[in-house]
């Protein structure tokens, strides 16, 4: 199932360039990376700020039932970028990801088991 | 199916044989081999971050400190932006070298190699300072009073949580810089090419998993 963009660094594609040394070699049409830093750079900074805060000037801006579940999802976002583009998840086969998930979802379900009081 | 075409036919079994080793699902074997290793990763590092969590919730009021606390918030979060600047270098490297722009290639990754060991160094004279300065050990951390109040020691298991999640993390960087290392002599010696960047590509998800990883870690280590 590939509903998702070429990926440029399929097999396919790596065994259509030169494989000459000498040839000419046609530059590579790469993802957003520097983007994708400066993203990481906001959020990162985002993450920080509340404690910060706190740190020179005593007092947390935020309430602490609210920071938690906003660094979380922060954090999430963060490694979804990493996986994404850096690890080029968003171009490589779909059953990758879903590979490197699945354990993912089972931490998940048994954190509720433990989670759910008994 | 690939895999049944693959088995069926002569043909394709002679064209596979010359290609680089290859599988009809579309990855390469060292590749599937990493992604592989590194799904066995997402699970060690889930239980030792979900053991922490669980040590948190379940230990008595009052023996888990506020976040910035007992660890050093600032340093750390230069060691985030370092390990950030790291995967880019990393990925900078890789393009380089499929633009066949030799010189940016090896620079990139001499610079992840400093940025891995600076992040190293960092976190080393992190521990330095809270086992000898702050006395957080794997059963007890110092409640610094406020206001004249004395210090008190606190026994905790939070020390251990700590020292187990960033330290198996630290153990995982320390093996990136030096699988970079090798990855690093053979670019400088003239290895590698713009058609032939598996190697890097495959060291690069590893030590961007490493990054991923980190700032997980951070968030629910250091922030909250």
């Amino acid at each position: 199932m590939q509903f998702i963009r070429k990926n440029p660094y399929s097999e396919e594609l790596r065994q259509q360039q030169p494989t000459d040394p000498q040839h000419e070699v046609h530059p590579h049409k790469h993802p957003p990376y520097m983007k994708v830093f400066l993203w990481l750079v906001i959020l990162t900074a985002i993450e920080v700020s509340p404690i910060f805060t706190e740190i020179i000037f005593g007092f947390s801006p935020i309430p602490h039932h609210i920071v938690v579940p906003m660094l979380l999802t922060i954090a999430v976002i963060k490694a979804a970028l990493v996986a994404l583009y850096y690890m080029h998840l968003l171009y490589d086969k779909f059953w990758l990801g879903a590979m490197i998930l699945s354990p993912l979802a089972f931490a998940m379900y048994f954190g509720l088991v433990i989670a759910v009081p008994y | 199916m690939a895999i049944d075409q693959h088995l069926a036919g002569g043909h394709a079994a002679t064209h596979a044989a010359n290609a680089p080793s290859t599988l009809t699902v579309g990855v390469s074997n060292r590749k599937l081999g990493l992604w592989i290793f590194l799904a066995s990763e997402v699970i060690f590092f889930t239980a030792l971050i979900g053991g922490g969590i669980l040590l948190r919730l379940s230990s008595t009021p009052g023996t888990w400190p506020m976040p910035g606390e007992v660890l050093n918030v600032p340093l750390t979060s230069l060691n985030t932006f370092i390990l950030i600047v790291s995967s880019v270098t990393v990925v900078q490297a890789l393009a380089a070298l499929q633009d066949n722009r030799r010189l940016h290639f090896r620079l990139f990754l001499l610079a992840t190699f400093v940025l891995g060991v600076t992040f190293l160094s960092i976190q080393g004279y992190e521990y330095y300072k809270l086992i000898f300065e702050e006395g957080l050990t794997f059963n007890q951390y110092i409640q610094h009073g406020h206001h004249g109040a004395a210090n008190a020691v606190v026994q905790s298991v939070y020390g251990a949580a700590f020292y187990i999640q960033t330290g198996f993390h630290g153990m995982h960087v320390f093996g990136g810089v030096l699988w970079l290392s090798f990855v690093m002599i053979k670019a400088f010696l003239g290895g590698y090419a713009p058609n032939d960047y598996e190697g890097v590509e495959i060291f690069g998800l590893y030590w961007h998993f490493v990054d991923l990883v980190w700032i997980l870690l951070f968030t629910i280590v250091y922030l909250i």
